[in-house]
């Protein structure tokens, strides 16, 4: 992975282990808040449902209270008209009378917000019922039994009541009490519905919810919500609504809600995933900016470092700030420059001992030649001193020598120029098999060579003459190796084109099976000058010619052995240029 | 001194001239009457009418060949005197009143009566003519063929089923009696009439009768309080120390009202079962019905007979409910009739029809749901207009309904007859036939069979204000309006102390 993506994933890997942490520590904030909430919201909800219960039992208590009271004209009127007709509702006073109760017995009922109301004579015959027109006429002692119970506290019960077209049984919150005057008396019962009103106080929607249910569980009153079960683990609140006898009729339960902790935490979770998710984005552009901007500069700096092993010191790296890779950058330059000054340094000296090498060949090849021209002309001189009969022949035989040594230091001289004067290489395609299946059509017959051609590598960049001219000394040199076997029918020569491992280089690969090259030589045999093959009038140039030519196209020349004696030259090339080999090494 | 004395006088005397003068000692034509009918009419076709609106509207419209006064008596009306019978008395002449018309302008001739008298042989009250196999016309008389001697012939010819009508292609069938229908509104909950000036009996006082119905107690008693109308069911009644605008009196007739639950067969299962309708007798007590209405006269039953017409008087037992009891006979009646299970029970949910503008009926249909509530059944009231009960109840589309049926107190095979017919139950309709209802036979076949289940006789008490007289009942008490008449200027009612 490349510097810019291990620091793009460094810090999306810190944003989000820290987005992390932040959010199961605020998870945990949150639950242990909201349980406290939900306690006291419990709480609160159940005392709010007693204080309903409480309310409306004092209400009930005290509207029966007041009906009771024989100063109520409801019950006051009737009471007088019972004394006055002894007790007894008959005749016409007495129809008159249960008109006026049945008349006035719904607004009365009404008017005390009751829901319930009815009125039993002394003959415990139901006078007026609202609530439940079919019972009047009818005997109904429960009235005065309960009202001798209860004396005036409110209790609760099941009732029916027909305010509608059918019966329902109703919870009743209700109180019973007997109301006398002059020995007569009469009893009533009032109540007031329980009923969803009553448990609308304590509801909030989606929070809390209320229901009745019976002591088995039958719900009476129905929850607001849809689904009871799944509003919240925890039991339910319970709250008896007592009947006369003192037991329970039904209970309010209530239920405060602790979905919307899961909600609350799904809420947290799904923020923190959207922060995770935003930040990852941002630290990810974020750190793609600043890896860029520090990969910009490490680029440079590989490319300053490729473009130093191309030998170009001149190329300097941007020193964008005074951080790390700043001062890296201000290193490698002021390094590129020391190189720059050392390598031109290192120039002049090697220009000076390659001349003063060279200059000592050159004397050196001078000097051969002149050694046996100053013999010839001493002999040549002594002779005419002497008169020598054999003048002549000695003349011939000098001056033969003297002409042959000056034609070698010409060509000495010459060579010397070509090699100095070597043009630069002047690149084009150039198909690398067709160029050894065309060059060495002249050694057909001249000499024992094997071709191996590859057919795959693609066109290089080079100077064809220049390759031309490699190829041919190789071919020159490997002749001569072979021709020093002792077998020279069984000298071979194989060259080899073939495509790089990587492919991105072209190898031709010359071999011989002569007796190779000693590796105390190996070192020297690309050097000017260094020949073997004086004795015929090798010069040494041209291995050393190779080596240049190689260099100049950016590839490379290595010597091995072969197995079972002989030698082989190995060079490279590659497809494009010089840089781009260089590089892919890099 | 003297004679200014004498020209005051003279004075205070011509003052008092034109009040005088305008005070009436004799009923005058014209006018029109507003008045309340106890309910709305379902139909006014003779044919089918049954409740006390649909029979009183039967009665200003069409003309009977007799007709039954309030002592009981069958009297002549387009009959011009008594049946007379051969010697055998299975064959009956009436002579038909001459120059009798009905409002179309035909006269009335005997072969009129005969086409009346077949088609009430062929509609839903074809029980009252169950004794007669033969009709025929025979000039001005018509000859009427019977299975056996029928004692009480022209009280049955009496029945507002036999009323003498004569149908018109494309319209109700006209009558001839004191008024004739000029529109019917049931929108507006009112019927109005005109006085027929070609009445054999003479024309009516009145120009003319607006008869309305109310959804509301309430309603009416407006109506009636501001002055608007004139004849009110509910008066002054519903509201206790209210007082009318103008002064008014009322007129009560006999209890000859049967309010009684009648059966469908929506959940005939249940319905028909005698078990099932027995428990319900026994579940709804009686006496309590007494504080049904506006103070009418109420006489509890369990017989479809009144006392008037022989029944014996509801003891204190008979007007109690016995839920207990009910319940028992309802577990007794379940062992044959898995319908009546317990569990079968408590999952239906019955109808009890009632008709939307008679709220005395809805009360009552209260008591029968709650005595169904105590026998565990549960029940719904659903009101519906006159029409859409008929309806429903004719097609046997309902569960249990609020009836009423009325007939001459006295006439206890009309009773009989009508009480087994509105239950479906041909039974009587046999017995008439031969002449004669056995009313032991009758009341135990009544026991057994349970058509209906009666629940109360009632009066109706009419209210009017104090220039509107002539109010009478007749022996089923239908109130007479043909006679109304309006008598001088009404007069304001003196305030009534606060109570």
């Amino acid at each position: 992975m490349k510097l810019r993506g291990k620091f793009t994933l460094a810090l999306a890997l810190a944003a989000l282990v820290a987005i992390a942490g932040a959010a199961v520590i605020t998870r945990q904030v949150i639950v242990s808040s909201y349980r406290k909430s939900y306690e006291n919201t419990r709480t609160f909800a159940e005392d709010t449902v007693k204080r309903e219960v409480k309310r409306l039992s004092a209400q009930v208590t005290e509207a029966v209270s007041s009906l009771a009271s024989s100063d109520h004209p409801f019950v006051g009127n009737l009471l007088r008209d019972l004394v006055k007709s002894n007790g007894r509702l008959d005749g016409d006073d007495g129809r008159a009378t249960l008109r006026r109760l049945r008349e006035q017995g719904g607004p009365v009922m009404r008017g005390l917000s009751l829901d319930v109301l009815a009125v039993t004579g002394p003959d415990d015959t139901v006078l007026v019922s609202p609530h439940m027109r079919a019972d009047v006429g009818n005997p109904s002692p429960e009235i005065r039994k309960r009202a001798q119970q209860t004396t005036g506290a409110t209790y609760f019960v099941r009732d029916k009541v027909m305010t509608g077209p059918a019966v329902e049984t109703v919870l009743v919150a209700q109180a019973a009490a007997t109301s006398r005057d002059s020995g007569v008396a009469v009893a009533l019962w009032a109540g007031r519905r329980v009923d969803d009103d009553l448990i609308a106080s304590v509801r909030q929607p989606g929070r809390i919810d209320a229901r009745i249910v019976s002591p088995s569980g039958e719900v009476w009153q129905k929850a607001s919500g849809t689904d009871w079960a799944s509003l919240t683990k925890d039991p339910p609140i319970r709250t008896p609504l007592l009947g006369a006898d003192g037991q329970p009729v039904a209970y309010i339960e209530v239920a405060v809600s602790d979905g919307d902790l899961d909600e609350l935490l799904r809420n947290t979770t799904l923020a923190s995933v959207a922060l995770a998710v935003a930040a990852l984005i941002g630290v990810v552009l974020l750190g793609m900016f600043v890896a860029r901007r520090t990969a910009r500069d490490l680029d440079r700096l590989v490319e300053g470092s490729l473009a130093a092993a191309r030998g170009d010191l001149d190329f300097r790296v941007p020193v964008r700030g005074t951080d790390e890779v700043g001062a890296v950058a201000a290193a490698f330059n002021f390094m590129m420059e020391d190189l720059r000054t050392s390598k031109d340094r290192l120039v002049i000296a090697e220009r000076i001992a390659a001349w003063q090498e060279i200059a000592r060949r050159l004397a050196h090849e001078i000097k051969n030649p002149l050694t046996p021209i100053q013999m010839a002309m001493d002999t040549l001189r002594k002779s005419w001193r002497k008169k020598h009969p054999s003048f002549d022949e000695i003349l011939e035989e000098s001056t033969t020598t003297v002409l042959q040594e000056a034609d070698r230091l010409k060509h000495i001289v010459a060579e010397f120029s070509d090699f100095a004067r070597m043009p630069k290489p002047e690149f084009g395609r150039v198909d690398l098999d067709e160029l050894v299946r065309g060059s060495l059509t002249l050694y057909k017959d001249a000499a024992p060579i094997e071709i191996h051609l590859s057919g795959k590598i693609p066109d290089v960049d080079a100077d064809k003459n220049q390759l031309n001219q490699v190829l041919l000394n190789l071919v020159e040199n490997a002749r001569d190796a072979i021709s020093q076997r002792v077998d020279a029918a069984g000298g071979k020569i194989v060259v080899t084109t073939k495509l790089g491992e990587a492919g991105d280089r072209a190898l031709l690969l010359v071999e011989d099976n002569g007796p190779g090259v000693p590796p105390d030589l190996k070192d020297k045999v690309f050097a000017p000058y260094f020949t073997t093959k004086h004795s015929k009038g090798g010069t040494g140039l041209g291995l050393a010619i190779v080596h240049r030519i190689v260099s100049d196209h950016g590839g490379r020349i290595m010597i091995n052995e072969v197995r079972g004696g002989g030698a082989r030259f190995t060079i490279e090339l590659p497809l494009r240029n010089g840089t781009a080999l260089l590089a892919s090494r890099i | 001194m003297e004679a200014q004395l004498r020209r005051l006088a003279l004075a205070l005397a011509l003052a008092c001239i034109p009040r005088v003068a305008r005070a009436e000692t004799r009923p005058h034509y014209g006018g029109t009457v507003e008045a309340a009918l106890l309910g709305a009419p379902g139909t006014l076709d003779p044919l089918t009418a049954q409740s006390h609106a649909e029979i009183t509207v039967v009665h200003l419209v069409y003309d009977a060949l007799y007709c039954v006064e309030a002592d009981g008596v069958p009297q002549p009306q387009l009959a011009s005197g008594a049946p007379q019978l051969d010697p055998a008395r299975t064959t009956a002449r009436i002579a038909i009143r001459r120059g009798v018309k009905f409002h179309d302008g035909s006269e009335l001739t005997a072969r009129d009566v005969v086409a009346a008298l077949e088609r009430a042989r062929k509609g839903p009250g074809k029980w009252a003519l169950a004794p007669m196999t033969a009709v025929r016309a025979d000039g001005d008389t018509v000859e009427l063929t019977l299975r056996a001697p029928v004692a009480d012939l022209a009280m049955l010819l009496a029945l507002p089923q036999t009323s003498i009508t004569k149908p018109v292609r494309g319209g109700p069938a006209v009558g001839t009696g004191p008024f004739t229908v000029v529109a019917l509104d049931v929108a507006r909950r009112r019927l109005q009439l005109k006085a027929f000036d070609d009445h054999f009996a003479g024309r009516p006082y009145l120009d003319g009768l607006v008869l309305r119905w109310y959804d509301t107690p309430d309603g009416e008693a407006r109506q009636f309080e501001t002055g608007a109308a004139q004849l009110s069911a509910r008066g002054v009644a519903p509201f206790a120390g209210a007082q009318p605008t103008y002064a008014a009196a009322d007129v009560q007739g006999p209890a000859s009202l049967l309010v009684f639950v009648g059966f469908g067969r929506a959940h005939a299962s249940a319905t028909d079962d005698r078990g099932f309708r027995r428990a319900l007798d026994l579940a709804l007590g009686r006496g309590a019905l007494t504080t049904v209405g506006a103070g009418e006269r109420v006489a509890p039953s369990r017989s479809p007979l009144p006392v008037e017409a022989g029944a014996a008087v509801l003891d204190p037992a008979g007007r109690a409910e016995a839920p207990d009891a009910a319940r028992a006979v309802l577990a007794e009646a379940a062992r044959k009739t898995p319908a009546l299970a317990a569990d079968k029970l408590s999952a239906l949910r019955l109808e009890v029809l009632v008709e939307a503008t008679r709220p005395d009926d809805r009360e009552i249909a209260e008591r029968v749901v709650r005595a169904l509530d105590k026998l565990g059944v549960a029940a719904a009231i659903t009101a519906l207009s006159a029409a859409e009960l008929r309806d429903r109840v004719a097609s046997g589309r309902c569960d249990l309904w609020i009836g009423q049926l009325a007939e001459p107190l006295t006439a206890a095979g009309a009773w009989w007859g009508a009480a087994f017919a509105a239950g479906g139950d041909d039974w009587a309709s046999g017995q008439l036939a031969t002449g004669h209802v056995d009313g032991a036979l009758a009341g135990k076949t009544f026991a057994e069979h349970l058509p209906i289940v009666p629940l109360m006789f009632r009066s109706v008490r009419l209210w009017h204000r104090t220039d509107v007289r002539g109010l009478a009942f007749d022996a089923s008490g239908r109130p007479d309006l043909a006679d109304l008449f309006l008598f001088g200027d009404p007069v304001r009612a003196k305030a009534k102390p606060s109570p």
